[in-house]
């Protein structure tokens, strides 16, 4: 098997792009804003983006997994001209392979061999370009995953073989003629045309004049018979079949190896450019702690949603949580009181932790995950149509197909789009359900019913967030530990837009208007 | 010498139809036999489709083929020879269209190890099978005779040794510029070999496969004829053997054995059709054919035609029973439309001409009789013409069916004087009913009229059936029932659980 391999991504495998992603993914795309941070990541270059976003998606399951990657990182960070220089290599050979032909469709056998030998020079080139810039680096890379690639380069690619390959690839070019082997097959025309490596002989010439050779007989075809001409072509063309098709196998693999090459040092640089846009924002980023113990929810301080500066928001505001204990956070309060940015901060930042990149935040710990779920309320407005009610119960039984236990699910207003009387109970008992097969769960709420009922049956292991309020209205989009409170903001909001205030009724006098104490 | 048919006991006296019956295209059988027909064009089956046997011993004899056919490996074989037969005629035909005389000898020889494959493989199968059919019991008689006589037996050895022969050649061709030079093969290595070991570092495993696949059916080309004069030249031996054979071996082919490749399609055909459906979720059973009673009782079947549109879309058609007790005659079919009454009727028709062709009918039991004749009338509502001159055709044509029917005829009669009033519908109806109750005919009559479910002790009310949680949905189903034209509002009613049932219990909670 293969002595390329540049498993920067897995210690003994190449990073698969065929993948099927998983089923959850389009909806964590959506609801996270995975697009706009495998932007950031790609640029405009989208082989970049499918690689940011399979490295997202299928997340790694263990903390050596995870420690492996965040080594090649740290050796990237240190060292960005390097991996930026060696991904300039693989980007330009990707460029000067697209100018050639190789005329894979319903083409020639001749055309076919052309195109592979001309890729082959080209590629043996960058190869050997490649080869220099890792030896002129090899002590610099402390990481496994990095060292290891740069030694199999200088070794795997050495000056003796290099040799080699350029005298076979002298070979193919049949100055003297070609010769093969034929059989007779049913019809009894020449069947199993094979190439043969013709035998050096000392004197070639010598041996015909004197008949010294084997016996052989032969013809020539007339200058004017052009259908014989074809036909000799024809013949050519199946001696040269098979090893048409080594040579073309042969430069398939090589750039097999070079697009392993693209996605692999491609992620990398990925995260250097995501890295770069955070720190010109003046944003923390932290390697995250990955803890065996997977009862725990999740511990971060300064955590926040990279996808907010990605879109230009001026200021961008962390947060902290203390969930190393609890098995599901509630979060409730004013509205675009930054509840579902914070959601997604969690989200985005349990799917990089398991990519093997840094988080946004100034320390984040948490365990690792089977599987992160969304399910968001996919309408701002919730209209009472039993058709929205049986779309959501629709994706939480998709969510129910592929969830595990040891996964976490991110709820947003779910359930919300029937009466809060049976959101919440259905809710309740999804809560319950889940819980008890130890799925982690976060859960942004306005109904006060759910929310207030968790709160009751006092559970040590429940967190509860509000979205908090300034004095004067205005947001800090910050969260902070609080019990639910009965009403929402919406009046704040309505002040805000209309410039005037609505009579609404204090938290606690709603408390009691519902006839709860 | 001639052998034995493998799809009629009297074969002299048989006179086949060339088209379909009238009534195939109402039944929709004639889709259903084209489909069943389709890639053995060449063969010209549907007569064999078309003409029905009036005799239990005609029936009984195919029955008993198809029943041997239930051995796969038989099946199978017959298969293989049906391929091999056809291989040795393209094969000859070839031959005679090849200037080179030596590509000549070469598709002989190809045709003769053709012919040989299709004889010993038939042999070896109706060898290793437990036949009962008196037909392929005496196809085995004729056929081992026939294999094991002198023709047979020289054709085998010659050919085997001399294609061992030819194989054992390899001969080496050096091409330089416009100069092709034969010689004997030295040994020389594999060059794609030693390439793909120079690169063996980079390889992944499965790689895409460049090689062209040139078939080497048009080669014999003049360049080709030279190089295999000179490697005959090589070869002196091989190729006077090959003269040899060709002198021997012309127009041996048994005209019998021709005539099976034949008559195997018709139930190749047959079968292929049944595994089909058989996987789409329809059972097959071998009717019990009665012909001193006119008794008809089949249970779990289906509408062939609507079998076949639906194992496209992998969904399964719903069964239904065709059960006639003592003293009953006629089916009166009523209910909502989209239910199945039409399909039903057509099942009916269908399971008569299938029966009278000897092959199994659909369901997982059949009782049934070989009628005399079979009459279908089925509305077509696009037909424009007026509303008088309609009635008048239809009646018309009813009347012919009538006049033309015995107490041994099936006839059906599908949603006839629809376009009536119902007063005339009803008076119309309730005569024609009347006529075919006096004829003890075997009928179904698809009808809106209720009243002529109730006609007399003979007819059977059956009523086609909704879904009760999706009146819009077709089930298909079909089911004993006194007729009763409110079923579909009741129907509706359930969806929406306003229905007497379910009022009582919501209201009483």
């Amino acid at each position: 098997m293969t002595a390329m391999k540049a498993h920067l991504m897995h210690r003994d495998t190449d990073f698969d792009l065929e993948t099927t992603l998983p089923p959850q993914g389009q909806a964590l795309m959506d609801d996270l804003g995975l697009d706009q941070l495998c932007t950031a990541m790609s640029g405009a270059d989208n082989e970049a983006f499918v690689v940011a976003r399979a490295a997202l998606l299928l997340g790694l399951s263990g903390p050596e997994e995870i420690a492996y990657r965040q080594h090649v990182l740290a050796d990237c960070l240190t060292h960005p001209a390097v991996v930026r220089e060696l991904y300039a290599l693989v980007l330009e050979t990707l460029a000067r392979q697209r100018k050639i032909h190789r005329g894979l469709f319903l083409s020639s056998t001749s055309a076919i061999l052309r195109g592979s030998l001309e890729s082959l020079h080209m590629l043996i080139e960058m190869l050997v370009r490649m080869r220099d810039l890792a030896r002129a680096n090899s002590g610099r890379f402390r990481s496994e995953g990095l060292a290891t690639m740069f030694a199999m380069l200088a070794r795997e690619l050495d000056d003796a073989y290099i040799t080699q390959v350029k005298a076979d690839l002298a070979e193919l070019e049949f100055r003297r003629g070609e010769l093969m082997s034929v059989g007779l097959g049913t019809y009894l025309t020449g069947v199993g045309h094979t190439l043969r490596k013709p035998r050096v002989t000392a004197h070639p010439m010598l041996d015909r004049l004197l008949g010294t050779g084997l016996p052989s007989h032969g013809f020539r075809i007339a200058e004017r018979d052009e259908a014989g001409g074809r036909i000799l072509s024809e013949l050519k063309a199946r001696g040269l079949d098979k090893v048409a098709n080594a040579v073309a196998q042969a430069t398939d693999n090589i750039l097999a190896f070079i697009a392993c090459l693209r996605s692999e040092v491609g992620f990398y640089v990925g995260c250097l450019n995501l890295h770069d846009r955070l720190a010109a924002a003046s944003l923390p980023t932290c390697r995250p702690q990955i803890c065996p113990d997977p009862r725990g929810m999740v511990w971060a301080r300064g955590l926040y949603d990279p996808g907010l500066c990605l879109s230009g928001a001026p200021a961008v505001i962390g947060n902290d949580i203390d969930a190393g204990d609890a098995d599901i956070v509630v979060i409730t309060g004013a509205n675009q009181g930054g509840k579902s940015t914070f959601l997604r901060a969690l989200g985005l930042s349990q799917l990089m932790a398991q990519a093997g990149m840094f988080v946004a935040a100034d320390a984040y710990r948490a365990p690792v995950r089977t599987g992160v779920f969304t399910h968001f309320k996919r309408q701002e407005d919730a209209s009472m149509t039993s058709g929205k009610l049986d779309e959501e119960l629709h994706r939480m039984s998709e969510i129910a197909d592929e969830v595990s236990p040891g996964a976490v699910i991110l709820f947003n207003e779910s359930f919300s789009s029937t009466n809060e009387r049976e959101g919440s109970q259905i809710a309740r008992e999804v809560i319950r359900a889940l819980r008890e097969a130890k799925v982690r769960i976060a859960f942004v709420t306005h109904q006060y019913d759910l929310a207030h009922g968790l709160q009751v049956a006092g559970d040590e292991h429940i967190v509860f967030l509000r979205a908090a309020r300034a004095e004067d209205g205005g947001r800090p989009f910050r969260l902070l530990p609080g019990e639910p409170l009965s009403t929402s903001f919406g009046a704040d909001l309505y002040a805000e837009i209309f410039g005037q205030t609505v009579a609404r009724a204090r938290a606690d006098e709603s408390h009691d208007a519902l006839g709860v104490p | 010498m001639s052998g034995p048919s493998i799809l009629f006991r009297d074969p002299g006296a048989v006179v086949l139809e060339t088209t379909l019956p009238d009534y195939a295209s109402d039944l929709l059988l004639d889709q259903v036999i084209a489909h069943i027909i389709k890639g053995a064009d060449e063969y010209d089956l549907l007569p064999y489709f078309a003409t029905r046997l009036s005799d239990v011993r005609d029936v009984t004899y195919r029955q008993e083929v198809f029943t041997d056919l239930e051995d796969q490996e038989l099946t199978k074989a017959l298969v293989d020879y049906g391929e091999a037969m056809h291989l040795t005629r393209t094969r000859l035909a070839q031959s005679g269209k090849r200037y080179f005389e030596r590509f000549r000898q070469a598709w002989v020889l190809a045709a003769g190890e053709a012919y040989v494959t299709a004889v010993d493989g038939l042999l070896a199968a109706l060898g290793a099978a437990r036949l009962h059919s008196e037909a392929l019991q005496a196809l085995r008689r004729y056929v081992s005779d026939y294999a094991t006589g002198p023709v047979m037996t020289r054709l085998r050895a010659d050919s085997a040794s001399l294609r061992a022969r030819m194989d054992a050649i390899t001969y080496a061709l050096r091409l330089s510029g416009d100069r092709i030079t034969v010689q004997a093969y030295d040994g020389e290595p594999d060059l794609s070999t030693h390439v793909l070991a120079t690169f063996e570092k980079f390889s992944r495993g499965a790689a895409k496969d460049y090689r062209s696949r040139t078939p080497n059916w048009p080669d014999s080309n003049h360049i080709e004829a030279h190089i295999l004069e000179l490697v005959a030249a090589l070869h002196p031996d091989e190729f006077a053997a090959l003269e040899r054979f060709c002198a021997e071996f012309s127009d041996v082919l048994d005209p019998a054995l021709l005539a099976l490749e034949r008559d195997v399609q018709f139930y190749l055909v047959v079968a292929r059709q049944e595994r089909w459906l058989e996987a789409g979720g329809v059972d097959f059973t071998m009717p019990t054919i009665d012909d001193r009673s006119t008794q008809v009782d089949v249970r779990g079947t289906v509408d062939v035609a609507l079998a076949d549109k639906l194992a496209r879309e992998h969904r399964q058609p719903v069964r239904n029973d065709v059960t006639l007790l003592d003293g009953e005659r006629i089916f009166v079919v009523s209910g909502p439309n989209q239910g199945g009454k039409t399909t039903f009727a057509r099942t009916v028709g269908q399971l008569f001409h299938l029966a009278a062709l000897g092959c199994r009918v659909p369901g997982t039991s059949a009782r049934l009789f070989l009628p005399d004749s079979i009459h279908t009338h089925f509305e077509h509502p696009e037909d424009v013409r007026s509303l008088r001159g309609k009635l008048q055709d239809e009646l018309i044509r009813v009347h012919r069916i009538i006049e033309s029917s015995t107490a041994r005829s099936v006839v059906i009669l599908n949603e006839i004087l629809n376009s009536t009033t119902l007063e005339d519908a009803l008076v119309l109806g309730t005569r024609i009913m009347d006529q075919l109750i006096d004829l003890d005919v075997l009928a179904v009559y698809v009808t809106f009229v209720d009243e002529l479910a109730s006609r007399g002790p003979s007819v059977v009310s059956l009523m086609s059936q909704v879904e009760p949680e999706d009146p819009a949905a077709r089930t298909f189903r079909v089911v004993r029932q006194p007729a009763n034209g409110m079923a579909y509002a009741a129907a509706i009613a359930h969806k929406y659980r306003v229905d007497y049932e379910h009022l009582s219990r919501r209201v009483s909670r």
